[in-house]
């Protein structure tokens, strides 16, 4: 069976295999937690554009933000 | 193609009467190229080996920075609007600004090229090559460079931006530009590298008008 | 396709196929990660360090893809003028960046212990650099205009200019580095043992996924990004 000296060391170029595989979990992981963050705050401020009526329209806001989907 | 020839004609009488750009852009380009024995020395051996490549770098160098003006100047005082709603297809306006604009930026950096080849110790023998290279060469940097300059008509901070977009793009032309000049100089034949710089030419003078009046026809909405 | 056009469709699409991909990525990883790592065999000259070649070939494998993505939506944009995949696009530009550079960096981890120096003017890894500088200027012009539309227009152009590039200057790299130095070791010249195999291609897979994932994602927040823009309108008008 496989050591785990052996893994860690990984036939002594530790310092390059592990840092490869550490760079692609950071490269990964952050694009994805930006762009969930991204949706999440357009999320947020789109919701917060639709629910007060404070604006000057009189018109639904809700209207407003279902069709500018199809208007983009 | 009259209409061709007038507006190549009215883009040189302009830049005749503004003189400043060709001598700016060919001053730049001397000036570059003198800095580069203060930074790696002034021994004989490494300048020959490096100069067709320093020659070129800057070139480019030069080429993009003359950029600047091919379309916003024209863009400011409206007389590109009127230009491509003109009967004139865009595409040959588009060209005829190219042409111009090599004729003032390129074909003097063709020119200038050998004298600074001498101050960088290159062969008497590589002028030949040099110029032959540049003049291939310089028009597909005009004709890329000048999609780059529609592209970015209009755009925020446009002096960082411009380089980012187009230098990529020059970068074939730089290698077999400095490629021919080697080869030629090192004794070999170097026909077929001249050939792929006419490739490039000819690919890319097909193609840039026609993506340039496309970019300008965008900025111009 | 004419249907995906509609954002809000596409958006509901998008929403059944995302949980899948995402569900099916990990699994890749789940499977491909350890096997990478610990079950596949070490090459018999390079030792374990091949074991970087798993992240290294699918990164340089997707940085490629992206651009063909960009390229294509880029295309379908300016001549049917297809919004989704205006943001297709866009979304992938970013991805293919990190892609590239991922690819870049562990060819410089590779190369250190294989060539003694971390960068050498290899032409695979050359060419990977000028399209990282590709990427850069795609994203560059397209967030430079007051006008969102206007940099989504010019940055298409820009992708489509460059896909014509990008054969020219592979063409032009590659003969450049035949002129300079003939490659002693090239990093793909490893002949790739059988045993290889599953964990290159788990590899891919996940990627492959993550970017399904991850641009599924980042059309949504596009699409409310035009939603926010246009409530705003309607507000102030």
């Amino acid at each position: 069976m496989i050591s785990l000296e052996a893994v860690i060391d990984m036939g002594g170029y530790a310092a390059f295999v592990w840092p490869a595989y550490a760079l692609a979990v950071v490269g990964l992981g952050v694009l994805f937690i930006l762009t969930a963050r991204s949706v999440k705050m357009q999320q947020a401020e789109l919701d917060r554009l639709r629910l007060p009526r404070s604006g000057p329209t009189s018109g639904s806001s809700g209207q407003a933000g279902g069709t500018a989907g199809s208007g983009t | 193609m009259n209409t061709f020839f007038i507006l190549v004609g009215r883009d040189l009488r302009l830049s005749v009467r503004h003189r400043a750009d060709t001598v700016m852009v060919a001053g730049f380009f001397a000036i570059t190229v003198i800095l580069f024995p203060f930074g790696i020395g002034p021994e004989p051996g490494i300048l020959e080996r490096v100069g067709a490549g320093i020659i070129w770098v800057t070139a480019l160098l030069a080429s993009l920075l003359s950029l600047d003006h091919l379309f916003s100047d024209d863009e400011q005082d409206g007389a590109l609007d009127l230009l491509l709603t003109s009967p004139a297809a865009p595409t040959l306006v588009v060209a005829a600004k190219i042409v111009a604009h090599w004729l003032t930026t390129g074909l003097p950096l063709t020119l200038l090229a050998p004298i600074l080849g001498v101050t960088l110790q290159m062969p008497v023998g590589s002028a030949a090559p040099m110029m032959t290279a540049l003049l291939i060469g310089t028009p597909t940097l005009s004709l890329i460079g000048a999609v780059g300059a529609a592209l970015t008509l209009g755009a925020r901070r446009r002096g960082i931006l411009m380089p980012l977009v187009v230098l990529p793009l020059y970068i074939p032309i730089l290698i077999f530009g400095v490629g021919a000049i080697d080869t030629t100089s090192m004794g070999f034949d170097a026909g077929g590298l001249f050939t792929v710089l006419g490739g490039f030419l000819l690919i890319a003078a097909a193609l840039c008008p026609w993506a340039a009046a496309a970019a300008l026809k965008i900025a111009s909405e | 396709m004419h249907a995906l056009a509609n954002p809000t469709r596409f958006l509901k699409l998008a929403a059944t196929i995302q949980p899948w991909a995402a569900g099916l990525c990990i699994l890749c990883f789940l499977f491909g990660l350890p096997i990478a790592l610990l079950f596949s065999p070490p090459d018999y000259q390079q030792g374990d360090t091949v074991r970087i070649m798993y992240i290294h070939v699918p990164a340089a494998w997707m940085g490629l893809f992206c651009y063909g993505v960009m390229a294509a939506g880029s295309a379908s944009y300016l001549i049917w003028r297809h919004p989704v995949a205006n943001m297709i696009a866009k979304s992938s530009a970013p991805i293919g960046a990190m892609f590239t550079a991922l690819c870049l960096l562990t060819g410089m981890l590779w190369g250190q212990p294989m060539w003694g120096t971390p960068w050498v003017w290899d032409a695979r890894l050359t060419s990977m650099l000028v399209l990282f500088f590709l990427y850069l200027g795609y994203i560059a012009l397209g967030g430079a205009f007051d006008s969102p539309e206007q940099g989504d227009k010019a940055a298409a152009i820009l992708a489509l200019v460059g896909s014509v590039n990008l054969p020219i200057i592979k063409f032009s790299v590659d003969w450049w580095n035949s002129l300079h130095q003939p490659s002693i070791f090239s990093m793909a010249g490893i002949s790739v043992d059988a045993a290889m195999l599953p964990p290159l291609f788990l590899m891919v897979g996940a990627f492959q996924l993550y970017y399904v994932v991850v641009v599924l994602m980042s059309v949504r927040a596009q699409v409310l990004t035009a939603k926010i823009r246009a409530a705003k309108l309607m507000r102030t008008t």
